[in-house]
């Protein structure tokens, strides 16, 4: 039997509930994993070992007496999971990679912490990140890197680092992240699991501190497809503390990806997205994949969406107008330190905002990325009446190596170029790895239109099913 | 080549963002700040005459939280918690007429 911290959720859920695996030897077997490699990785900013012990000997306690009806009303019972620290955590130091929020302790808790807790989840730690999610590499946090646990002299991408290195180094069962513009998608691909963004308003940004609001999005970090379907299952839903959540019923993800029948299915494949500045690799890995996709009895066909670089121009724009917004906040009266702890990034960003929004500049960047957005949308529009899934690489080159963050006054965004006009228009997407080179994983990206996250994730749970890519370990 | 903005600019927008800079950090942002703008000034090469601009991406219209929702506030002692200086229970700030 492989060591219960590289189980993956469904595997660890059928063995808890059969009672072959203690969520106390479960939760034990992650410490052990983070204390022996955590030093080198530093995936971890917080780590909640005795709470979670002794959450893991009451899941223990519930499974003994009620059997496997405490699954039906806890679905994720005993599982070790760890959060990016971005999410307000009750009475547990959340700080999002920053020196101006160090020591904050969140008096409420977030929505999606709130949510998997109730639905039996055990928080092991919190997990490093670029200060305020503004960066691609986690090496914009004020506190330290993380390192990828495939190759340590390399970055594990961003901003959800932490979280994505953690899953692939088997510290936890799973984990959660946030998106805005590739911030799930990013650490996924370059650490070699599975990341969804959900749509935004899928799952609530309560308690989620702020980066640009109109387009962050939670959504899980996982070992497979089917795992993700499952958390996202727990978390979605309308949500009375954020007025952008969607009214609309949460499916069965689990059940509808693990059902789903590629025959039938219509991929595009976004000539935009295949061009020659990216790597050479990763196209021909996703070009193998999509090849499977259509073995298994999808359609292939491409279509066009508008050039990344416009994406790039209007999420610059708005993002960083958000982010001037959101921190305008920290003021150092009601909770963190003063505004000359802020980081070069969070800076940097605010700043470009400011200007952005400022008087005599609104209509010739805000106001126009904002049209420009419309037209974004409308483009992923026409594309969806004609496809059911848009196929394509996320990252422009495997995981780059540490000091990226140095290459470019816009590293963040250049490498996230391809995720940025699924994120400005709201719309789902699974990254899942289809390969290998030189021993650092490579993704592939499956977008969806809005609330169709069943059909991403079943699209990825069938290539799951016949490739390994996402079975491989990391060598740690 | 593209727009470029001065130390004095950001002198200025830096004010609006309540932070300090010295003066190399304010040449030092001009000139980042400057790069960042170069990549985003192609927005123009578009024609958005007739487009709408986007408020909202999911296209929700003026939702309100239902008046029988149970909504829970923080007690006082709470939110006051992570504050450093509390005067009367309530938050202290610096005087506004002063700055």
């Amino acid at each position: 039997m492989p060591e219960p911290n590289k189980l993956n959720l469904i595997e660890a859920l059928k063995k808890l509930k059969k009672g072959s695996l203690s969520s106390t030897s479960l939760v034990a077997a992650c410490f052990d994993q983070i204390e022996k490699h955590d030093e080198a990785i530093k995936a971890f900013v917080t780590r909640t070992k005795e709470q979670a012990l002794l959450e893991a000997k009451e899941a223990d306690q519930k499974i003994a007496g009620e059997g496997i009806s405490a699954f039906e009303k806890q679905p994720l019972l005993g599982i070790p999971y760890a959060c990016k620290d971005n999410f307000c955590t009750k009475d547990i130091e959340t700080t999002a990679g920053s020196n101006i929020l160090k020591g904050f302790i969140p008096p409420y808790e977030s929505t999606v912490t709130k949510r998997l807790k109730a639905s039996g989840a055990i928080l092991i730690g919190k997990t490093n990140m670029d200060a305020f999610a503004h960066g691609s590499s986690t090496e914009t946090s004020d506190f330290f890197t993380t390192k990828n646990p495939w190759n340590l002299s390399k970055v594990p991408g961003g901003s959800s680092g932490g979280s994505a290195a953690a899953v692939a180094a088997h510290m936890c069962t799973f984990a959660v992240g946030s998106e805005t513009g590739g911030s799930i998608r990013s650490p996924a691909s370059w650490c070699g699991v599975t990341g969804l963004k959900p749509t935004y308003g899928r799952t609530s940004r309560y308690g989620l501190i702020a980066m640009a609001s109109s387009t962050d999005s939670p959504g899980p970090i996982t070992k497979t497809a089917l795992d993700a379907a499952l958390i996202l299952e727990n978390i979605a839903g309308k949500d009375p503390y954020d007025t952008t959540t969607s009214q609309q019923k949460v499916p069965k993800y689990l059940k509808e990806a693990a059902n789903l029948n590629l025959k039938g299915i219509k991929i595009g494949k976004p000539r935009a997205f295949f061009t020659e500045d990216i790597d050479s690799k990763v196209l021909n890995k996703v070009e193998e994949g999509l090849k499977t996709l259509a073995d298994l009895g999808a359609t292939i066909v491409d279509v066009d969406l508008i050039q990344p670089k416009y994406a790039l121009a209007v999420y610059t724009i708005l993002q960083r107008s958000e982010v001037s917004s959101n921190l305008a906040r920290f003021d150092g009266i009601r909770y963190g330190h003063t505004r000359d702890h802020f980081g070069f990034e969070a800076r940097k960003r605010m700043m470009l905002g400011a200007y952005a929004l400022s008087a005599g500049y609104y209509d010739q960047y805000y106001a126009k990325a904002q049209q420009v957005r419309t037209k974004i949308i409308e483009d992923f529009e026409k594309v969806f009446t004609n496809v059911d899934v848009i196929i394509g690489p996320n990252m422009p080159t495997t995981a780059m190596d540490l000091g990226a963050v140095d290459s470019s006054p816009l590293f963040g965004e250049l490498v996230d170029r391809l995720h940025l006009s699924s994120s400005l228009a709201g719309l789902t997407a699974v990254v899942i790895p289809c390969g290998f080179d030189k021993g650092l994983p490579i993704g592939m990206q499956m977008i969806g239109p809005m609330f169709d996250e069943a059909k991403v994730l079943g699209t990825a749970h069938q290539y799951q099913q016949i490739t390994n890519f996402h079975k491989e370990p990391a060598p740690c | 080549m593209g727009t470029k903005i001065t130390s004095k600019q950001v002198e200025k927008i830096a004010k609006l963002c309540e932070l300090t800079l010295s003066q190399k950090e304010l040449e030092t942002f001009a000139a980042r700040l400057s790069e960042t703008l170069n990549y985003i000034d192609n927005l123009n090469e578009l024609d958005t005459s007739n487009t709408l601009p986007t408020s909202q991406v999911a296209k929700l219209k003026n939702v309100f939280i239902a008046a029988d929702t149970p909504i829970t506030t923080l007690p006082i002692k709470e939110a006051l918690k992570n504050s450093k200086e509390i005067i009367k229970g309530k938050f202290a700030t610096a005087a506004v007429f002063e700055r």
